[in-house]
């Protein structure tokens, strides 16, 4: 009896404890979609309603805000360019980072620790510290928006990927190594053939970290872009939202970019489900 | 004999090509103000057939839009030919902007409102020619004013009155979200605008009087900025210190308050389809206090770049853009205020932008902000002004200490004498 309530008891903690985490994440975006649903006038209204509903009180959602974002030429070019530069950021970071994870995890040379924290020490500072000598940097060598946005996220993704990889590298078992060796593959055949199909779920979740940071990234993209409005990321291109008046701020739009902005996100991430999983965990508990 | 023919027409075609003047606007990207521009420039093009004026979209922030045009500027470029300008950068622009003045616009100028040509002159150079135009106004429930059986307020004293008895009497019949009075109190450059609308209309002066002298010292202005802070709490939201134009109108386009304090752009909004003040309001000039009412001057400016190739043709373009006719269309298309006195009284006008009627008095009263006189460093300028103003705003100090403090701080910036 005394093992039962016990039981109970702990199963009713576990699941409120999971009610209270799943609000606290899931609320914003459920108050973004709300938000997405209702018109100028419906966003005023207070006490502010939990669904879209017009003045009797009737539910009455609104698709006017998806309408003009997913007509609004800025919005659907910020998605074009976001796909590009995030794509590319990605593929590099991969592709970089898995040459020199493979090299700092797996390879053998003088200097190998003080280059790994080197590395590391990269992330350290703030994004807002080195935008202006960035910027100082871009214009020195007159580097197109799109590029300048590419590279300079690369800054914050490529330390990730590296270390991450190196991790995971570091966890293989040598004996693969070896026995490669033993059959006459040169060190970049192992790394090709052997190691990096191996490292596949380790590449997706850090790809797909990759991935979500430069496609969220804002601070860079509006500095970077000022001056070439056409290559706003799609972050950039949401918070310049314009109205018909030029005062107004138009929220609801904003709400809905925002939401449409997430889908490829989430979709991704489901796509990838079980890969993130293994690419997690892999690290930590070796096999 | 034909080919020669030929090869005439074809030199002909080519030089009446070469001959063709391509004058560049630099405008406002946002859809309907780039469409008009681009309409209007059309409406040139076929008066002129010899000039093809093209409309360069630019970034829509303010911030952005100067920035680009710095770099033009810096650079001594003659990509753009005209530049729309906002109304406080005249001062700052100037060195890069052609006179007006050389151009014979003294023919025109007494059509415009002579504050914003005021504003636009500097150094007794005219370097830009007002294009539309904005300026505070108060909003008003009428209906409200009817069930209270009270008047449109006329001096602050009054508005505080009156947006008390609503108040009251509308959270006693149940509405516990209402207030009296909304305006802008967050520390940014709009409070400089709500100040200097209480400060002028209290005979306070405009911080920098355009003479170069520092006048904000004074005991209207501490006056009227002290009484200010007394509605925060009592008559306006707590939260009015940290509202900008878009938070106040929110709160006033649900139906909860009296009166608001904002700018032309939200009359179409308030009566958009399912606005619970729709056809309830109607605007005013702000009241006043030991003065006449005051309204702050926004608005954009037409300018000519001095880099440009083709300076009178570009000024032709400006003075055509800002002309009767183009603000006519702009005004009734896009009810973009005009900037031609006239225009307030043109019955097609009238017709299609019925408020623009009550606007005539607000705009005669506009004052503009101290930009001219203080340039280059207007946007310091109004920083500390804002800072100093929303101190007082959060009770931190009381105003004479705070405009004093002010003064020599200004003085400190702009080496100009303290009155």
């Amino acid at each position: 009896m005394n093992k039962n309530l016990k039981n109970i008891l702990g199963k009713v903690g576990l699941y409120s404890l999971l009610v209270v985490i799943v609000i606290y994440l899931l609320f914003p975006f459920y108050w973004a979609v709300n938000s997405s649903l209702k018109n100028e006038n419906q966003l005023m209204m207070t006490p502010a309603t939990f669904v879209p509903r017009d003045f009797d009180g009737n539910f009455s959602p609104t698709f006017e805000n998806y309408k003009s974002a997913l007509t609004d030429s800025q919005f659907l070019r910020g998605i074009v360019n976001s796909t590009i530069v995030a794509f590319s950021v990605t593929l590099l970071s991969l592709i970089i980072g898995a040459f020199a994870a493979f090299s700092l995890g797996k390879l053998r040379f003088r200097g190998k620790r003080t280059t790994l924290y080197l590395i590391l020490a990269m992330t350290m500072f703030p994004q807002v510290t080195v935008l202006s000598g960035l910027y100082a940097v871009i214009t020195a060598f007159n580097l197109s928006a799109r590029l300048s946005m590419i590279f300079s996220y690369m800054i914050f993704t490529l330390p990730f990927t590296t270390w991450v990889l190196t991790a995971f590298f570091k966890a293989l078992p040598v004996e693969i190594m070896e026995s490669a060796q033993v059959d006459g593959a040169t060190p970049f055949q192992t790394f090709r053939k052997i190691l990096l199909p191996l490292t596949a779920p380790a590449l997706v979740t850090t790809g797909l970290l990759a991935f979500i940071q430069s496609w969220n990234e804002y601070l860079f993209a509006l500095t970077f872009t000022s001056i070439d409005p056409g290559a706003r990321t799609i972050p950039v291109a949401i918070a310049l939202f314009s109205a018909t008046h030029a005062r107004q701020e138009p929220f609801g739009e904003i709400m809905a970019g925002a939401v449409i902005v997430t889908i490829p996100v989430v979709i991704l991430v489901l796509i990838f489900q079980k890969k993130i999983v293994s690419g997690l965990t892999a690290g930590a508990v070796k096999g | 004999m034909k080919k020669l023919l030929v090869l005439s027409l074809v030199l002909l075609v080519s030089f009446s090509l070469f001959a063709q003047v391509v004058i560049t606007v630099a405008g406002g990207a946002v859809g309907q103000e780039l469409e008009l521009t681009k309409k209007a420039a059309q409406m040139y093009m076929t008066i002129n057939p010899n000039v093809r004026v093209e409309v360069l979209d630019t970034p829509d922030m303010a911030d952005d839009r100067l920035g680009l045009y710095l770099q033009f500027f810096e650079a001594k470029s003659s990509r753009v030919d005209v530049y729309q300008i906002d109304v406080i950068w005249p001062g700052d622009l100037a060195e890069h902007l052609v006179d007006f003045y050389d151009y014979k616009a003294d023919m025109v100028t007494s059509m415009y409102f002579p504050s914003m040509i005021q504003n636009n002159t500097v150094d007794g150079k005219l370097v830009a020619i007002p294009w539309f135009t904005d300026a505070g106004l108060l909003y008003y429930r009428t209906d409200l004013l009817d069930k209270y059986n009270l008047s449109v307020p006329k001096t602050w004293d009054e508005l505080e009155r009156y947006a008390k008895i609503i108040q009251d009497g509308e959270r006693s019949a149940g509405n516990r979200d209402f207030w009296g009075y909304v305006w802008q109190g967050n520390s940014y450059e709009g409070l400089t605008c709500d100040a200097i609308e209480w400060i002028s209309s209290n005979n306070g002066g405009t911080i920098i009087s355009p003479d170069g002298v520092i006048t904000i010292d004074n005991r209207n202005a501490a006056e009227i900025i002290q009484k200010a802070a007394s509605w925060v709490g009592s008559i306006s939201p707590a939260g009015v210190i940290g509202m900008a134009e878009e938070e106040s109108r929110a709160v006033w386009q649900a139906g909860n308050s009296a009166f608001m304090r904002n700018w032309p752009y939200a009359y179409s909004l308030g009566n958009s389809d399912g606005s619970a003040v729709k056809g309830k309001f109607d605007v005013a000039p702000l009241p006043a206090g030991r003065g006449n009412p005051g309204a702050a001057l926004g608005g954009w400016q037409l300018a000519v770049s001095k880099y440009s190739n083709n300076i009178p043709e570009a000024v032709e373009v400006a003075l055509f853009l800002a002309g009767y006719e183009v603000q006519k269309m702009r005004a009734i298309e896009g009810s973009f205020n005009p900037t031609i006195q006239a225009l307030y009284r043109d019955p097609e006008v009238i017709n299609a932008v019925p408020f623009f009627g009550s606007l005539y008095d607000v705009f005669i009263n506009a004052t503009p902000r101290p930009s001219t006189i203080s340039a280059p460093r207007y946007a310091e300028v109004s920083r500390l002004f804002y800072q100093a103003v929303h101190s007082v705003l959060t009770g931190r100090r009381r105003a004479p200490d705070a405009l004093g403090e002010l003064a020599l701080d200004i003085a400190d910036l702009t080496g100009y004498p303290v009155r």
